[in-house]
């Protein structure tokens, strides 16, 4: 890929730019990117810095800091997770698991998928998403002290993680929803 | 043209999906980069008839006309092994190692998101028979970028909101759709300045979110959005009727007689023209309401030079911007002839 702003270097650097809610991508070489993060800081000793130069970082972490983690995968850092805001595979998610869990949590508001399932006919993971949804529905009832719902999401948890072990898709979850 | 579909251009439901186990198109090395699209490529092999186009051996003019009719992104052709698996009827493109392996999307005319996500659900049931997507329990899909995480859809609307505009209204309606957890952006311009009055809505939030929901949302947003525009249509044609006419009949005028028309040119004065041709100001009759609309994609620089036939193996720098201008305005006045007339 080449960088956005010379158009000849290879872009090593891959940032996301927030402006008005708009989630813009851009890509830098060495170089370039150098020069902006230069501009970046002279704006800032100006006090100057308007939300175009308000990085990635400052919206996920609100200037956080990192673990200094790697991703044992593919050697991507928690830091350049924070500068960059790209993970580089989906073992990151669990390698640098407290800041992405952050960074999910202030975008997304939500830390839970409750949508679609790949192969929703694989009756292994549909049931192994619904014990985790049932998880969460008990711990909330829990919390709430309605020990008696509480209690009933974990029977049907203990029934499908029964149907896990023999392989067998039971209707022991009746409902999850 | 009815009221609907006079404010609503498209819908369009995108999936982001990641291949288990490969680092994202960023971090991948070449080799594994060029077999997604083959693997993706040979999934569909039975579900209609799909062409790959591969952005290293295609020619620029085939690869921006892909971009003006929305179905590559301008980050495809720059991305490492970047392709694009696009069926017959344009309705159906996936994109190939743009920000993640792959990015499928329906495109269909008018108000019908649901149908749409009905119709790249499927698809993405079928390329997930043959590959195995990178998924996390907890966390749902899982990709490049976290504002993707979960579901990975972005349901979007396109919405050509003239009144709105004009009228100034639209800033109003672009922070209280960004409440709602929507984003509202220009299609042709950048932010507010939207060329043609032409907007794109889309939802934001990703994770916790059923798509069921996503699309609800989405709809509901786009249904106060309608009804906002056409109350502005009204209200600025009360106020101030005598301007419109006036507008609607010299865009008419130019559009249909000029020798040589820019692409700037043409986006403002078919929005005026798109505007007279709505019902409730009847002020251009138009037979073919879907051929006005494909007109805006047609009379776009590569779009227009293809059209041509002038371009050889899509080579198009032989064709100067003044002689494109020239034939986009040729072709911009025989179309809007044969398909409308003042009224």
């Amino acid at each position: 890929m080449l960088c956005d702003e010379c158009k000849k270097n290879e872009a090593v650097f891959h940032t996301k730019l927030i402006k008005n809610g708009i989630v813009r991508t851009r890509h830098l070489c060495e170089e370039c990117s150098k020069k902006y993060r230069e501009e970046e800081s002279l704006l800032k000793s100006f006090g100057g810095v308007d939300e175009l130069f308000s990085s990635f970082a400052g919206l996920m972490f609100g200037g956080g800091g990192s673990q200094r983690r790697i991703c044992p995968k593919c050697g991507t850092t928690d830091d350049e997770f924070i500068r960059t805001g790209y993970v580089g595979c989906p073992d990151c998610y669990r390698a640098f698991e407290k800041v992405a869990t952050q960074a999910i949590g202030r975008i997304q508001n939500d830390l839970r998928h409750v949508g679609k399932i790949p192969n929703g006919k694989d009756p292994k993971t549909e049931i192994t998403a619904k014990i985790q949804r049932l998880r969460a529905k008990q711990q909330e009832a829990s919390d709430a002290e309605d020990y008696e719902a509480a209690q009933n999401y974990l029977n049907q948890i203990n029934e499908l993680k029964k149907s896990l072990e023999t392989g067998k898709n039971s209707n022991g979850g009746k409902k999850d929803e | 043209m009815n009221n609907e579909n006079s404010v609503v251009i498209s819908s369009r439901v995108r999936l982001a999906r990641n291949v288990a186990g490969l680092p994202f198109p960023h971090k991948l090395r070449r080799e594994h980069g060029a077999m997604i699209a083959k693997q993706v490529y040979d999934a569909l092999a039975k579900s209609g008839t799909y062409n790959l186009n591969r952005v290293s051996a295609s020619n620029e003019l085939d690869l921006d006309v892909l971009k003006e009719k929305h179905l590559i992104s301008e980050d495809l052709l720059r991305a490492e092994n970047g392709a694009a698996i696009i069926n017959d009827a344009e309705t159906v493109s996936i994109m190939i190692n743009e920000e993640d392996h792959i990015r499928e999307q329906c495109i269909l005319r008018g108000f019908r998101l649901d149908e749409a996500y009905r119709e790249i659900d499927k698809i993405d049931d079928v390329i997930g028979e043959k590959v195995k997507y990178a998924f996390d329990p907890k966390l749902g899909y899982l990709t490049c970028c976290p504002t993707n995480i979960g579901t990975g859809m972005r349901a979007s609307v396109m919405m050509f909101l003239p009144a709105l505009s004009l009228t100034n209204g639209i800033e109003s309606y672009v922070n209280a759709v960004s409440r709602l957890n929507m984003t509202v952006r220009g299609v042709y311009g950048e932010g507010s300045k939207a060329d043609g009055f032409i907007y794109q809505v889309s939802n934001c939030k990703t994770l916790g979110i059923s798509e069921e929901e996503i699309i609800s949302s989405v709809d509901n947003c786009i249904n106060s959005l309608v009804e906002a525009e056409l109350a502005a249509r009204d209200k600025l044609f009360r106020s101030d009727g005598a301007a419109i006419r006036d507008r609607v009949g010299r865009a008419w005028g130019i559009l249909t007689n000029a020798y040589s028309l820019s692409t700037d040119e043409f986006m403002s004065l078919m929005a005026y023209v798109k505007l007279g041709a709505y019902d409730g100001y009847g002020l251009i009759k138009i037979t073919d309401p879907d051929r006005l609309e494909k007109l805006v994609t047609e009379a776009q620089p590569a779009n227009i030079v293809n059209i041509s036939g002038k371009a050889l193996d899509g080579d198009a720098s032989g064709i100067s911007p003044a002689r494109r201008d020239i034939m986009r305005a040729s072709y911009v006045s025989k179309t809007l002839k044969s398909i409308g007339s003042r009224a």
